[in-house]
């Protein structure tokens, strides 16, 4: 354990020609730790990404994947660790206190770990599922080959529709009510939160939140013929009194447009 | 502990043995010469490598198309593929590496190692591992086939409807894909009960079970996964095939059904298969490394037991694939559970790999520095399935790039490092000759700094928001860099397989000459010469221990049940207890014939006039197929008369004759898959029911009276069957003559009652998804019920040509099994029908 953490911060003290082979696999796992180590910091830009939340779902998300990244890379580790005391002792350990091992890291460790990681997940789900807000802002969502239509039923005069983007008040939660037209699509705007699944036949709900100015792009996640790449759409978030405006006006047209 | 075999038993025997006695087995077990030998041929050796060679041909062309998806992800808008091509390259891909490679390599390798390692001669079924090779494989060529005539499967290698369906999906090539796996996986069935057989029944005297080599333990669990995981998909398509070719409907919601059926169907096998693919290498990786260790596994028992619990935990994980479909969260909650769960026994294992190597003294040959790799690579893929496994991230990656990543870990790591092992570790076996170092090495690098390079970026473009299945992306999503950094060094892992494959090669035919026992392994097929006879054991070894090499010098045969020579130029093997693995009897076994070849040859043409449309021709060969089958039934060796002389020496607990055990093992096995597939029917049927609100209710148009018969003359059947045997069966005599005539009478009378008042109750065929999935079911007991009247006709002839009470007794005995099992199969079906609510 102590020389594979020297080992990790600078090269050995004396060279040792026959580790080479070691020394070039350490290399390799010290790139992939540096890949893990930037993904955090670095994975936050971009108009898509899980890591930038606008939104709580997203920002819980994201919570829980940083702490599961740090755990998983300690438990990484421990398994290299390991191995590596495993060609470095002199003495092979005894059959015995291998079998503890096996009962203590095999079984133990990971069910205390898992046990964690469920008490955790369920103590933030509330803030991710926002089932408890009443009266939220319901949008009608129609996937079709290869467009989003969305619909918003609670204005008073007539439902407004709009294809391939969406406007949504800021700091209030939306219910997105999706449908499909035609086969299976699936519904994400991954800096709020999770997607959902369209599928014909039946009406699948999500709750998602817009904290940021920008939310950046929605996609569809579930493959749908040859469009599905294209299969995209805006998120547009505007102030609750402006999205008010924005919704009564007579036009559909979005807001910033002419 | 780990003192070597000095002197190697066989090879001794072949000395003092006897010239005469070798050339003897030789004659008899030996694969006719030239290519006619290799057409006919049923051994086990010869199969098992002719399935690892195909199995990385399909490898080699599954990997050709990933190169050209990783060409075409390289930066955003590119024009190397269209997205029709890229759909298509997307699924001939997975589904090549799925169905084409992963699981017909693990068994092939299996069926080349086992008998090896249980010290036995052969397979129990050669024909049928015979008829499963070339199922696979015209199954493969057909699903390829597709690219001649341009119409390619283009629905993912998960083919979700409706998309797939009719509507959206007109043209051939989803038949192509549903025909062709279908067709493959039932090879794959067909090699699990084979291999089931073969560890419960047929391993080396003294073998106990808690003897037998851990490979064996994994293959028996991953072989009961398949027996019962492929029947869900066989299912799932051969109704979406029925709703696309005859206008069934099942997955469309327009007249009743449910596309979410599909995805539970196609899951409920997938889940499964995942572990299907990982424990064979798991079983790999359990045998190689306590022999670079030198020194027996840590944990052995954990080990079994971890292996079992995965074996039943995979089947409560399928929903984790669908969390995204809607289901309720309190639901999701269990099944995340249990997918967390699945981390333990896994666990378990990792860390016995662990333990052994740290109470051992490791060595870094070239198999053991793949199994190094496997462990840096499966701990990733193993870490992110826990993290996929928590809902509300998976509702985020879920269909995104960091699902390719997770899985192409836990595949790619969990998989084919093992097996890359596994090829260089039983290389010396296989061909006598030893890897050559340093191109295995470099091989070896350039693979893992390759997948590492292609894989681990893609978590991060998953968590940046790239989804799986997109042909291109744009700019803003700031993933073009890390696209590009992958599809370069997927160029890096091509490289390194193709140095793999060459050097694989190349040491085979070139490589220095291997030692007897090279690595100094326990298990029982290094005691054979390299390469083995075609009889691998001059002598049935009897076995004391789990590594039988390092505990004696010498192997011990089991004297009175060797089987040094050849008895009338037939093959033979022994017949042991499941559990005790005492000898029970000595079986034949059939020899090289043509007829699996034509039997296979017979079916891929009904597939290839059905594709065509030809609908009506395409009974034709199907007839011939069954004609061959019948064939094949008729020309096995004939069974001792084991019931007839244990009645006639008055004892009523009658031990059956060992090749009778063979064939009960077999039928048993059959008639699991065949209940996961009835079952998977009946879930079929209350999922449709329960998930749609307008369900028709049923139309009482007869009263329940009039129906009853449809019930009672199945169960009459099974009744007669179940009455116990007082007199040996002749051909003559009442026993006989019943079973033969009266039962098939009846069972006709019965599908034909049945097929009148279900007219009555159950609406037309293609008016609504209740109408479709009842008269399907009542399909699967009519199907039931014939192939027992076609087996009651067989029966009846071989009785006219030669009354021979063995071969009566050990039919009739099968096909009152069978009787038994139709009416299990009638109940159920009739309630459905006539109790609860069917179509209107």
């Amino acid at each position: 354990m102590k020389r594979c953490r020297t080992d990790l911060e600078g090269p050995p003290a004396t060279p040792d020609a026959r580790l080479t082979g070691k020394r070039r696999s350490q290399l390799v796992r010290r790139a992939g730790a540096a890949i893990f180590a930037w993904l955090p910091g670095s994975a936050i830009a971009g108009s898509q990404s899980v890591l930038n939340p606008a939104g709580p779902s997203a920002a819980q998300i994201a919570t829980i994947w940083n702490w599961m990244l740090g755990t998983s890379c300690l438990l990484y580790l421990l398994v290299g660790g390991l191995l590596f005391a495993a060609w470095h002792r002199r003495v092979p350990a005894s059959e015995h206190s291998m079998k503890r091992l096996i009962l203590l890291a095999g079984l133990l460790m990971p069910a205390l770990l898992l046990s964690a990681l469920v008490i955790f997940v369920v103590w933030r789900q509330p803030q991710i599922s926002l089932a408890e807000v009443d009266e939220p802002l319901v949008i009608d969502v129609l996937a079709r080959r290869w467009t989003w239509e969305f619909a918003y039923p609670s204005r008073s005069a007539g439902v407004r529709r709009l294809h391939d983007a969406v406007v949504l008040p800021q700091g209030r939660v939306v219910e997105f009510r999706v449908r499909s037209a035609d086969v299976i699509h699936s519904f994400w705007i991954p800096r709020l939160g999770g997607k959902v699944d369209a599928i014909p036949g039946r009406t699948n709900r999500i709750r998602l939140r817009a904290d940021a100015a920008d939310a950046g792009h929605g996609q569809c996640a579930e493959y749908c013929g040859t469009g599905h790449a294209h299969m995209r759409f805006a998120v547009h978030v505007l102030p609750e009194a402006r999205f008010r405006a924005w919704l009564q006006q007579d036009a559909d047209a979005l807001p910033g447009a002419p | 502990m780990s003192t070597a075999p000095s002197a190697i038993a066989s090879r001794d025997l072949d000395h003092h043995g006897g010239v005469a006695e070798a050339s003897s087995l030789s004659a008899a077990w030996s694969n006719a010469p030239g290519w006619r030998g290799q057409l006919t041929a049923v051994n086990h050796s010869t199969i098992g490598l002719r399935i690892v060679a195909t199995g990385l041909g399909f490898f080699l062309v599954g990997g050709a198309l990933a190169m050209f998806l990783r060409l075409q992800l390289a930066w955003p808008e590119l024009a190397v593929l269209d997205a029709r091509r890229y759909a298509q390259f997307v699924t001939l891909h997975g589904t090549t590496m799925m169905f084409l490679f992963a699981v017909p390599i693990l068994e092939g390798f299996a069926m080349y190692l086992l008998p090896k390692m249980l010290g036995t001669r052969d397979l129990p079924f050669p024909r049928l591992s015979a008829f499963g090779y070339w199922c696979y494989l015209f199954g493969g060529l057909l699903l390829y086939s597709s690219l001649l005539i341009g119409e390619v499967p283009d629905g993912g290698w998960f083919m979700y409807p409706p998309l797939t369906g009719i509507r959206y999906s007109p043209g051939p090539a989803t038949d192509f894909w549903l025909l062709g796996v279908t067709f493959a996986e039932i090879a794959a069935v067909a090699a699990a009960i084979e291999l089931i057989t073969a560890i419960l029944a047929t391993r080396a005297p003294g073998m106990r079970l808690d003897r037998m080599p851990l490979f064996a333990w994994y293959v028996l669990v991953t072989a009961a996964m398949i027996v019962f995981g492929f029947p869900p998909l066989i299912l799932g398509s051969v109704l979406l095939e029925l709703e696309r070719a005859f206008g069934l409907v099942f997955f469309d919601p327009l007249g009743g059904g449910n596309p979410l059926l599909w995805q539970h169907l196609f899951w409920l096998f997938g889940h499964p298969e995942v572990y299907i693919i990982f424990l064979p290498a798991a079983g790999m990786v359990s045998t190689i490394l306590p022999t670079f260790s030198d020194r027996p596994i840590v944990g052995h028992a954990w080990i079994v037991a971890a292996v079992l619990a995965m074996g039943f935990l995979s089947f409560g994980l399928w929903v984790h694939h669908m969390f995204v479909v809607g289901i309720p969260l309190i639901a999701l909650g269990f099944f995340s559970a249990a997918s967390m769960a699945v981390a333990i026994p896994t666990a378990v294992q990792l860390f016995a790999w662990i333990g052994t190597l740290m109470a051992g003294r490791p060595r870094l040959d070239v198999p053991m520095l793949y199994l190094l790799g496997f462990i840096a690579i499966f701990v990733i893929g193993g870490l992110t399935g826990v993290m996929l496994a928590v809902v509300p991230f998976n509702w985020q990656v879920h269909d995104t790039h960091f699902v390719v990543a997770h899985m192409h870990y836990v595949l790619i790591g969990g998989m084919l490092f093992p097996l890359l092992a596994a090829c260089y570790y039983w290389l010396p076996l296989v061909s006598g000759r030893l890897p050559l170092y340093a191109s295995a090495r470099a091989g070896f690098w350039l693979v893992f700094i390759g997948f590492n390079g292609t894989f681990l970026p893609m978590h991060a473009t998953g968590l940046m928001g790239l989804p799986r299945r997109v042909e291109t992306y744009g700019f803003d999503l700031g993933v073009h860099w890390l696209n590009l950094a992958s599809s370069t060094a997927s160029f890096v892992l091509a490289a390194g397989l193709f140095t793999v494959v060459v050097d694989l090669v190349f040491s085979a035919l070139r490589g220095a000459r291997a030692p007897q026992n090279p690595w100094r392994a326990g298990t029982l097929e290094w005691s054979l010469p390299a390469p083995p006879p075609s009889y691998t054991f001059a002598r049935i070894p009897v076995v004391a221990s789990r590594e039988p090499l390092w505990e004696t010098a010498d192997l011990k045969v089991a004297h009175e049940h060797a089987l040094p020579t050849a008895r009338d130029g037939q093959r033979e093997i022994l017949v042991t207890h499941p559990l005790s693995a005492r000898v029970e009897g000595v079986v034949r076994l059939p020899g090289n014939t043509w007829l699996p070849l034509l039997a296979a040859l017979t079916l891929a043409a009904t597939l290839v006039l059905f594709l065509a449309k030809w609908r009506l021709a395409a009974t034709i060969p199907f007839g011939v197929f069954l004609v061959l089958v019948a064939a094949m039934v008729w020309q096995s060796p004939r069974p001792t008369s084991g019931m007839a002389s244990a009645l006639q020496r008055g004892s009523r607990a009658a031990a059956p004759a060992a090749d009778t055990v063979l064939a009960r093992w077999g039928l048993l096995l059959f008639l699991c898959a065949d209940t996961a597939l009835f079952l998977s029917l009946l879930f079929a049927y209350f999922y449709l029911w329960i998930s749609n609100a307008d369900w028709p209710a049923r139309d009482a148009a007869i009263p329940l009276a009039w129906a009853l018969p449809g019930l009672l003359i199945p169960l009459a059947i099974a009744a007669l069957a179940l009455v116990p045997r007082r007199q040996p069966m002749t051909a003559t005599s009442r026993g006989t003559a019943v079973r033969l005539l009266v039962a098939p009478a009846a069972a006709g009378l019965a599908m034909f009652w049945h097929w009148a008042m279900a007219a009555e109750q159950i609406a037309p065929l293609h008016s609504h998804a209740a109408a479709s999935v009842s008269w399907v079911m009542l399909g699967f007991v009519w199907t039931h019920l014939a192939v027992g009247v076609a087996g009651a006709a067989f029966i009846a002839v071989r009785c006219l040509r030669h009354g021979d009470p063995g071969w009566i007794e050990a039919d009739t005995a099968l096909l009152d099994r069978w009787w038994i099992y139709c009416a299990l199969l009638a109940v159920p079906a009739w309630c459905i029908v006539h109790l609860f609510p069917a179509a209107g």
